[in-house]
């Protein structure tokens, strides 16, 4: 290898110091909160490749639950999604068609299948990545989040995932999750619980009133009132991710990865049983380095953009999934 | 230093349309006011009567044209406009042509251009502009930020991007692109505000496809929103909905109506037709209702097919026209 320029030398160490000073962040954010936590190693996935002078090592209670979390038989329903990816072949396969009647390859197959993956999680980390992170650091904002990710979420396809796995999550920490938590550390109880709880109170009180969906028009037979006001939450996927990997004690990088990770294997599934990729080439591609730079960039530029900010930076995106539910066949919800 | 003109305290690129009744029953144009860079041109309002079914009334709508000097905004440009709507006006914003984007000098500042239009009680929106055109290397970002003082005002607003001068072979080879809508409901009484839709789009570097713009709209030509909501365009809302369910299935058989060619409805046989130019023109849209407004997303190879295709659909519904006139439609020509 070529001996580093000064120019580089320099940014180089600057790019050192300012992850460092990330993972100072992460960690004193993490023994801010919980005591259960003794480990001073948060594993930090999003910035591995530049911590490598780090013992590798991760509190065993952080990695029991990083590996249940990451665990495809997580009964969150995700297999049943595909983000867009097989209207995404249909449509490649009409162009196809329609250009150069060529029998798409199965190599063909494959790059088309590595071009999505790319875009796809450019696009689910520029809209909702800042919802984990945000509902991950300030959980009381949860209801809020659900309500503006709601009013970000612009196709039908995308908000029936979306809110299913978010009903999954929460089921999930109903069912298998809370009684440990809830009395683990009754002094010291984490907001976060107090947010998941309050959530399902509110989610409950809104089913029980006015249905799950509102109703523009045949709503409004009473008083006038304007439908935006009896809007109930809706229980969308990533705020709740964010709140409930913070109660289950994954510091915030970890948590982001873990998002955009899940988010690729699903999709990476969804390609073997579309028929896109083989079983040996889905592995290939997880493991590729390809996928984890681009899931640690994605965090980096992520990082600071507020909620606010979130929005779609790949128009296609929109496109493909909303137009899921014109597919002739389908073998996926998204 | 003081301003020369301290009877108008706008700042460079500052506008404020107000549309609110004066005397008259109808909302007349109370302000409307304007600096430097931005222009606003006002036609006489137009008078539009209401469809011969219900009883006969007429309505004034107020047009105004949004414009640059010089046609395009330059690299520092800021642009900002108030709009106030009062119960019952009507107003068709509009644009002469693209707002192209001019290219921004490297590491500088980009042109920026944000609108603010409060819609009271039954006010109606209707602005369906040309597209944006961001030149090569230039830099620019707005936003669009409707709010709404109870439910009874509609809007119909439509935000697109385009690909930049493709005579010149410019492909989305700008440096950076962002566009926001958002609709937020006011309760009455001044209670606190919600977000009721947030449409945002931004093409930039880091994000999403790596700078590599035109492979983020799957090489469209143009891509855009358009947002319907509020009781007047309800039925317009409904109509994307419906067209949207009526497509051919994507990947099945293509049945081309050669065969068996049973009575057509009047709209079916426009359908037809319509679906046929998507086809050439490479129209790709999806609509959804969210939150009870209706959001379209579309794109297509050129500028033309987008506006030949929503011509195309807000005609053949006819809300649009009847409630504002045939100006309404006068960017998608």
């Amino acid at each position: 290898m070529p001996e580093l320029g000064e120019e580089e030398r320099r940014s180089l160490k600057e790019e050192i110091s300012s992850l460092e000073i990330r993972l100072k962040d992460a960690k004193s954010q993490l023994s801010l909160r919980d005591d259960r936590i003794e480990s001073t190693h948060t594993f930090d996935l999003g910035i591995s490749r530049a911590i490598s002078s780090l013992p590798p090592d991760i509190g065993f209670e952080t990695l029991h639950m990083l590996l249940i979390l990451s665990d495809s038989a997580l009964p969150l329903g995700s297999f049943a999604f595909s983000s867009g990816l097989e209207s995404y072949l249909a449509h490649q396969r009409l162009s196809n068609r329609a250009t150069f009647a060529s029998n798409a390859s199965n190599a063909s197959n494959s790059s088309a299948f590595l071009h999505f993956l790319h875009l796809s999680l450019g696009s689910i980390a520029s809209t909702t990545l800042p919802f984990v992170l945000t509902g991950h650091k300030h959980p009381d904002q949860l209801l809020c989040l659900d309500n503006d990710l709601d009013a970000s979420t612009p196709c039908t396809v995308a908000r029936r995932a979306s809110v299913t796995q978010g009903r999954a999550l929460l089921t999930l920490w109903e069912r298998s999750f809370r009684r440990q938590h809830v009395h683990s550390s009754p002094s010291k109880r984490d907001a976060g619980i107090d947010a998941l709880e309050s959530f399902q109170v509110s989610l409950r009180e809104a089913g029980r009133t006015d249905g799950r969906a509102p109703q523009p028009a045949s709503a409004s037979a009473g008083p006038k009132e304007p439908a935006f006001v009896t809007m109930g939450p809706s229980a969308h996927m990533a705020p709740l991710f964010g709140v409930l990997t913070r109660v289950l004690g994954l510091p915030l990088r970890t948590a982001a990865y873990l998002y955009l990770f899940s988010h690729a294997r699903t999709v990476t599934s969804a390609g073997v049983r579309a028929g896109a990729l083989g079983p040996y080439q889905a592995q290939e591609i997880l493991v590729g380095g390809a996928v984890s730079e681009r899931i640690g960039r994605l965090i980096d530029e992520g990082w600071d953009r507020r909620v606010e900010d979130a929005g779609q930076s790949v128009p296609a995106v929109d496109l493909w999934v909303g137009r899921h539910e014109l597919l002739y066949s389908r073998i996926f919800n998204s | 230093m003081t301003s020369p003109f301290p009877t108008l305290p706008l700042g460079p690129g500052v506008g404020e349309i107000t549309l609110h009744p004066l005397r008259t029953a109808q909302p007349a144009l109370q302000s409307l006011r304007y600096q430097y860079p931005l222009k606003l041109v006002a036609p006489a309002p137009s008078t539009v009567s209401s469809p011969p079914s219900s009883p006969p009334t007429t309505h004034l709508v107020h047009t105004i044209f949004l414009l640059t000097y010089g046609g395009g905004l330059v690299a520092g440009d800021v642009i900002s406009l108030h709009v106030s709507l009062a119960a019952a006006a009507r107003l068709v914003l509009l644009t002469q042509g693209s707002t192209k984007v001019y290219k921004a000098p490297s590491g500088g500042a980009g042109a920026r251009q944000r609108m603010e239009v409060a819609l009271r009680d039954d006010a109606m929106l209707c602005y369906l502009p040309d597209p944006v055109q961001p030149f090569a290397k230039s830099a620019f970002e707005q936003a669009q930020v409707y709010v709404l003082h109870g439910a009874e005002a509609s809007l119909c607003v439509a935000d697109w991007v385009a690909e930049g001068r493709r005579a010149r072979g410019e492909r989305w080879g700008f440096g950076g692109y962002g566009s926001r809508n958002e609709v937020w409901g006011c309760e009455a009484g001044g209670g606190g505000r919600r977000l009721l839709v947030r449409d945002n789009v931004f093409l930039t570097d880091k994000h999403g496809a790596n700078g590599d713009f035109a492979a983020a709209v799957d090489g469209l030509g143009a891509v855009g929103t358009l947002i319907l909501g509020g009781p007047g365009f309800r039925g317009v809302g409904r109509f994307f909905m419906e067209e949207f369910q009526a497509m051919p299935r994507v990947g099945g058989k293509k049945w081309d109506g050669s065969e068996g060619e049973e009575e057509e409805t009047g709209r079916e046989r426009w359908r037809a037709r319509r679906l046929k130019e998507e086809g050439r023109d490479g129209v790709l849209w999806t609509a959804a209702d969210v939150r009870g407004f209706v959001l379209v997303k579309f794109g297509a190879r050129e500028v033309e097919g987008v506006k030949v295709w929503l011509r195309n659909m807000l005609r053949e519904e006819g809300t649009v026209e009847a409630t504002f006139g045939e100006r309404a439609l006068l960017c998608m020509k």
